[in-house]
């Protein structure tokens, strides 16, 4: 039998309006890369000589994808005309795949139909819609299942043993997982292409896997997101603070995308400059900055001093508040005392 | 504990050279006033806090403006020498200008620098900072009263506060609330708040959604036509593939059919070609008849007839012109006379005439009347009325003579006859009178006449003469007169057709428009209508020509079609090509409006993420906000707490010192959180206002007091008094001065003063070695100068400190050679009396701190709540340092210390 190769992703949300990146010129960049994106797996298949692109569910978001994104999506299928491109629609692109946009679709490429089993001789594609039960499969192909949801959750692994699944294409989760359907299958989710914003932190990709067993996660999204922690504490002045936080990504690439999260004890009266940190870090496509460090506090000091500041202390210390809001309540009170300037995080 | 041991001022202020030394417990400093005690006291701060200057310009608020060296050569500064702990330090500072210039430097009492502090030493050492130490440990004669920026309760109660002036309470809630402010305020015209401005924004970005959503709603629309266009296409596009299928079957026809159907497109190109054709010349309208032709001839031939009018009128112009000059001088001359005017000369003339031919008459008859019996008549007549007279007189008279020999016949006869003659010459005269009368009448009448027709002829010469004739002869000058109204008349008919000829100018330019406007609707652009009209009928020629053809070649195509009627589809495919192509070029329409609206759409993720990050700026704004609210009522809280705390023990504190200085006058008081004191007088409480001057400074005096007995203790380092009592009277200023003296047993008391009674109260004599400090009665010499050692005043303070510390600060412990670890650092073990290990003594090695190589006892966590984290180790009253510890634990193996609860 001849090895056919696929490549699976899913979770693309075209069109995305990416509201948490906060800058409309920054998240409109971000919407076209995650098409280009697209459209590089898709050459990518095309060069590489992979027979089907599987898309799992999610390739559009909410609904509210503009025509323009869906006609942009179609044209790259038809590109790449020599891939198959076997779409699922999830959670959050059910609206997006309308007559429309079926319609609109090339030759080679097919919206699955809830339990349609799409036979190519060696290998069959199953589509399933909200965990839905799967017939046995014929035991002599490969029998690739795409379905969209949570493992343990909509999706239970066990209905879907000893069904003759090979390979169980999965989306939902962001980030790249697999697991074992039997002796027989994996399941595995591809996590999404490129991540949206920095709960989708790590290496994002896909997953290229082929009818003789194999399957690895390829790497392959323009940019990252990144959460990078930076301890600042004693540096009581922006320089130091600059310098730390371009330390702590200076091996990282410039295009990806940054969230410094300045962390550790600073003295009393000496704030984190997130500003400066800010302005220290550009040249970079996105950064932000948030501040969670806490003041250096000799507690048994405060806790003893006969002052306002220890008194406010106390008062703090003994409020029904949560610790992040007290964290943040020192800080203020101490800045209002020291008359330096109070800062929002 | 900290106290000054002496000060070295080498120029400071109106100070020069000048030196002082001090002891523990009371030093009395007395000196004329202008000796420069404020200055020694603010000496002494400068040399702990250095000097403030900074921008102020006036002198007062400028200290290091005000200390300025009066002399010139100067050097500003000097030193300091004081005991902290056991040990001796010099601090010595000079000043510039600014901070910038100003020099520092620490050394030990062997003159080593020590970098033990820096030059926040006085923060270090006195736990105060400048501000504070004017409130606290300094007591000026002037600092009671009510002076600078701001009253002395609110420096009392930021002491209280322990914050500086700016970090207190009402400065901090202050800020919170501008920080509040600048996030959510509304009320901002300028630099509005985060809240608002994002609001603002929000606003802005709702308005781009709005437009957004409206296009993309907008774009829908269109798709759904460009939906509906394509299924139409489909269908007709489907018809069109039928008809064309046959078409095709049509096409499979025989090679004549082919001909035909070759020559049928033939003609069928020549008659849309000659439709085109006839179409153009239609619309240009050269489809006229002749009797139009005629018409445009005719309006040529008027438009040639206007332009000989037209110079014809310009001619009449040139010579009515010349009319109308003659007619006003014909008219001067009165030319224009009626009929009636010429009729009424000719009989003026006549009458003229005629009244001379009878004036004439007359005359002649007169001139031979008169020629011939005027005087016969005129004697004859006199003669005869003379006889007439004469006789009836005659007669009368002979009659009287007569009378009586006259008979009455004779009488009457005479009579009769007198009055015959009377009467008869009556009527005589009468006779010659109407004669006379008559002749003269027909003179007159001649006269009149003659006159008449001078007046006659002179009005009819003055009448010709009006038109300039003077020819006396009437037929004459009536024939000139003639001749000249015919004249008149003449130029008036010449004048009515000149006018007319001339208002016919112009004609030919309205006939050239009209002419120029027909061609141009007929689409011909020649100049020379001639030629246009030429061109007109060609045209129409050729119409004809085509229309001719046209309808040859359409019976001929008719004729054709109608023999393969059956199995036409062009038209059919024609029409359903046109509505394709009709459709196609609408949706191109749509798409082009479509991507306009698809980009304006797209807007909707922009606006989604604008909105999105302004909401959660102003969530951020609310949040922060809240906050602040909830820190400046944590901090109201704070500032309640303290003021609960301290004011209790300064209240007890205050009424105790007033009882004690006021000789129980005023034992009941009350002060508020406010530092407000009503004093209790003749079972009345009264506000602080009504009391002396000197009551005042009392009261602020034990105020102070009470409060420093909160904040410090008995671990007071030192207190500085510049004669605060100069209001007081003798039995207060007694009892404050044994309160001070009670104090001076604990820690060092200094105290300036001008007054003798305070010397009398207190140390009186100097020394009479360095006659600079004060001695008791009982010394001979002052410690300075009978050598005694700091420690022993240090141990004295010692002795008599209690220490502030929360934990039993009389600790002693035994050191021995056995080694443990406590918090990660490893040590001796620490025994205490009762033989308990309850920590080890390790060495300090921080760089950066004053016990840097001192010794120090770390506790175990199970003793931390007895003793606390760790102590300072000392021996005989002074820090130990680790390498000694080791050598005294190496020869003796165990060593007993004590420690110091205090952290700092």
């Amino acid at each position: 039998m001849e090895k056919k190769l696929f490549l699976h992703t899913a979770d693309l949300h075209l069109d995305s309006a990416l509201k948490n990146l906060g800058d409309a010129a920054k998240a409109a960049v971000r919407r076209r890369e995650l098409t280009d994106t697209f459209a590089r797996m898709a050459e990518y298949a095309s060069s590489n000589g992979v027979s089907g692109v599987i898309v799992a569910g999610d390739m559009f978001d909410e609904g509210k994808t503009s025509a323009a994104a869906k006609r942009q999506a179609a044209e790259i299928m038809k590109k790449n005309g020599g891939v198959t491109f076997f779409l699922l629609s999830g959670n959050h692109d059910k609206r997006a795949f309308d007559d429309d946009f079926t319609a609109a679709l090339p030759a080679n490429a097919m919206a699955l139909a809830d339990g349609e089993t799409v036979d190519f001789g060696s290998y069959t594609v199953t589509g399933v819609y909200g965990g839905a039960a799967v017939a046995p499969l014929d035991k002599d192909k490969f029998n690739i299942v795409v379905a969209h949801g949570q493992v343990d959750g909509d999706i239970k692994i066990r209905d879907y043993a000893g069904k003759n699944i090979n390979y169980l294409a999965l989306g939902h989760l962001h980030a790249y997982a697999k697991g074992k359907i039997d002796g027989r299958g994996v399941w595995v989710y591809s996590g999404c292409p490129e991540g949206r914003g920095f709960d989708e932190t790590g290496e994002k990709g896909f997953v290229l896997f082929d009818t003789f067993g194999g399957e690895k996660f390829v790497p392959f999204c323009k940019r990252r997101a990144r959460e990078v922690s930076v301890d600042i504490t004693g540096l009581d002045n922006y320089i130091s603070q600059v310098d730390a936080a371009r330390r702590a990504v200076e091996h990282m690439p410039d295009g990806d995308m940054f969230k410094i999260v300045l962390r550790g004890e600073l003295d009393e009266g000496v704030a984190a400059d997130v500003a400066a940190v800010r302005e220290g870090l550009g040249g970079r496509f996105f950064v932000r900055v948030t501040d969670e460090t806490t003041i250096r506090l000799d507690e048994k000091r405060l806790l003893a001093e006969k002052s306002l500041k220890g008194e406010f202390f106390r008062a703090v210390k003994a409020a029904a508040l949560p610790p992040e809001e007290k964290r943040v309540i020192l800080k203020m009170g101490f800045a209002a005392l020291d008359g330096t300037e109070i800062c929002d995080d | 504990m900290t106290e000054i041991k002496r000060i070295r001022i080498a120029a400071f202020g109106k100070l020069k050279n000048f030196d002082m030394s001090f002891e523990s417990g009371f030093n009395a400093i007395k000196e004329e006033n202008g000796f420069g005690k404020t200055t020694v006291a603010a000496f002494i701060k400068a040399m702990f806090f250095g000097l403030e200057g900074g921008a102020k310009r006036a002198v007062d608020a400028n200290a290091r403006k005000k200390y300025t060296p009066w002399l010139a050569d100067g050097k500003f500064g000097g030193s300091l020498e004081l005991i902290h702990d056991g040990k001796t330090y010099i601090i010595t500072r000079f000043f510039g200008k600014t901070a910038a210039g100003d020099i520092f430097e620490l050394t030990d009492g062997a003159g080593i620098p020590c970098r033990d502090y820096g030059e926040d030493i006085g923060e270090k050492l006195l736990d105060v900072s400048a501000d504070g130490f004017e409130r606290c440990l300094y007591i000026p004669q002037s600092g009671i009263e009510v002076t600078g920026e701001e009253s002395i309760k609110g420096k009392l109660r930021r002491l209280v506060e322990n914050t500086e002036q700016g970090g207190d309470y009402d400065a901090a809630v202050a800020r919170l609330n501008d920080y509040k402010n600048r996030l959510i305020s509304p009320g901002r015209t300028r630099n509005l708040s985060v809240k608002t401005k994002a609001e603002q924004e929000l606003s802005y970005a709702r308005g781009e959604m709005t437009r957004a959503l409206e296009a993309g709603r907008q774009a829908e629309e269109i798709r759904e036509r460009i939906r509906g266009n394509n299924q139409e296409k489909l269908r007709l596009e489907e018809n069109l593939a039928r008809l064309k299928e046959k078409q095709r079957q049509n096409d499979e026809l025989s090679a004549e059919e082919r001909v035909r159907l070759a020559e049928k497109e033939k003609l069928g190109r020549r008659v849309e070609e000659l439709r085109a054709r006839c179409a153009d010349f239609e619309a240009r309208g050269v489809n006229v008849d002749d009797g139009y032709i005629c018409g445009l001839r005719e309006k040529m031939e008027s438009l040639r007839e206007a332009g000989r009018r037209d110079s014809a009128a310009a001619d009449a112009e040139k010579r009515l012109s010349g009319l109308l000059e003659e007619k006003r001088s014909l008219e001067e001359r009165h030319a224009d006379v009626c009929d009636e005017y010429v009729n009424d000369l000719v009989e003026k003339n006549k009458e003229a005439v005629d009244a001379k031919t009878k004036a004439e008459v007359l005359k002649a008859e007169f001139d031979v009347r008169r020629k011939y019996g005027e005087g016969h008549n005129e004697a004859h007549r006199s003669a005869f009325m003379l006889m007439a007279l004469l006789l009836p007189l005659l007669l009368l008279v002979g009659l009287f003579l007569f009378w009586n020999q006259t008979t009455l016949a004779v009488k009457i006869g005479v009579f009769i006859l007198a009055a015959a003659s009377i009467v008869g010459l009556i009527f005589y005269h009468k006779y010659q009178k109407n004669k006379k009368e008559y002749w003269l009448k027909k003179q007159n009448d001649s006269d009149e006449l003659f006159k008449k027709a001078a007046v006659l002829h002179s009005q009819i010469a003055e009448s010709f003469a009006r038109s300039g004739i003077t020819d006396g002869n009437f037929s004459v000058a009536l024939a000139e007169l003639q001749k000249m109204r015919a004249r008149y008349r003449d130029i008036l008919s010449e004048c009515e057709a000149s006018r007319a000829a001339a208002a016919e100018r112009g004609c030919a330019g309205r006939y050239e428009r009209e002419l120029r406007g027909v061609f141009d609707a007929h689409g011909i652009d020649e100049a020379d209508f001639d030629k246009a009209l030429l061109a007109l009928e060609i045209a129409r020629a050729n119409y004809r020509s085509a229309k001719k053809e046209l309808e040859e070649c359409a019976a001929k195509l008719a004729a054709a079609s109608e023999s393969r009627r059956a199995d036409d589809f062009s038209g059919g495919i024609a029409d359903i090509e046109a509505r394709v192509a009709e459709i196609t070029r609408a949706d191109g329409r749509l798409h082009e409006r479509l991507n306009v609206l698809e980009r304006e759409a797209d807007g909707v993720k922009d606006a989604e993420v604008t909105l999105a990050a302004l909401g959660e700026k102003i969530s951020r704004a609310v949040r922060g906000a809240e906050l602040a609210d909830k820190t400046a009522e944590l901090l109201t809280l704070a500032k309640d707490n303290l003021a609960n705390a301290f004011m209790p023990g300064i209240k007890e504190n205050f009424l105790k010192y007033m009882s004690v200085v006021t000789d129980d006058k005023y034992n009941d008081a009350a002060v508020s959180d406010e530092f407000d004191i009503r004093l209790v007088e003749e079972g009345g409480g009264h506000d602080f206002g009504y009391f002396s001057r000197g009551t005042k400074d009392v009261a602020m005096f034990c105020l102070r007091l009470a409060l420093i007995d909160v904040m410090y203790g008995d671990d007071l380092p030192f207190l500085l008094l510049d004669d605060p009592f100069v209001n007081a009277d003798e039995g207060n200023f007694s009892r404050a001065m044994a309160v001070i003296k009670e104090r001076a047993a604990k820690s060092q008391v200094i105290y300036f003063t001008c007054c003798s009674r305070e010397v009398l109260n207190m140390k009186y004599k100097k020394c009479p070695v360095c006659d600079l400090n004060y001695i008791s009665d009982e010394d001979e010499l002052c410690s300075v100068c009978a050598g005694k050692s700091s420690s022993q005043s240090v141990k004295l303070g010692l002795s008599n400190k209690t220490s502030s510390s929360v934990f039993d600060p009389s600790l002693t412990v035994v050191v021995t050679v056995e080694k443990g670890v406590c918090r990660g650092k490893t040590g001796y073990l620490a025994y205490d009396e009762q033989k308990r290990n309850i920590g080890i003594v390790y060495s300090q090695d921080d760089p950066r701190t004053r016990r840097y190589g001192k010794a120090e006892l770390s506790f175990y966590e199970e003793y931390e709540n007895e003793f606390g984290a760790w102590r300072i180790i000392k021996r005989n009253g002074e820090y130990l340092a680790y390498e000694t510890l080791q050598s005294l634990l190496d020869s003796r193996g165990r060593v007993t210390i004590t420690t110091d609860a205090r952290h700092r």
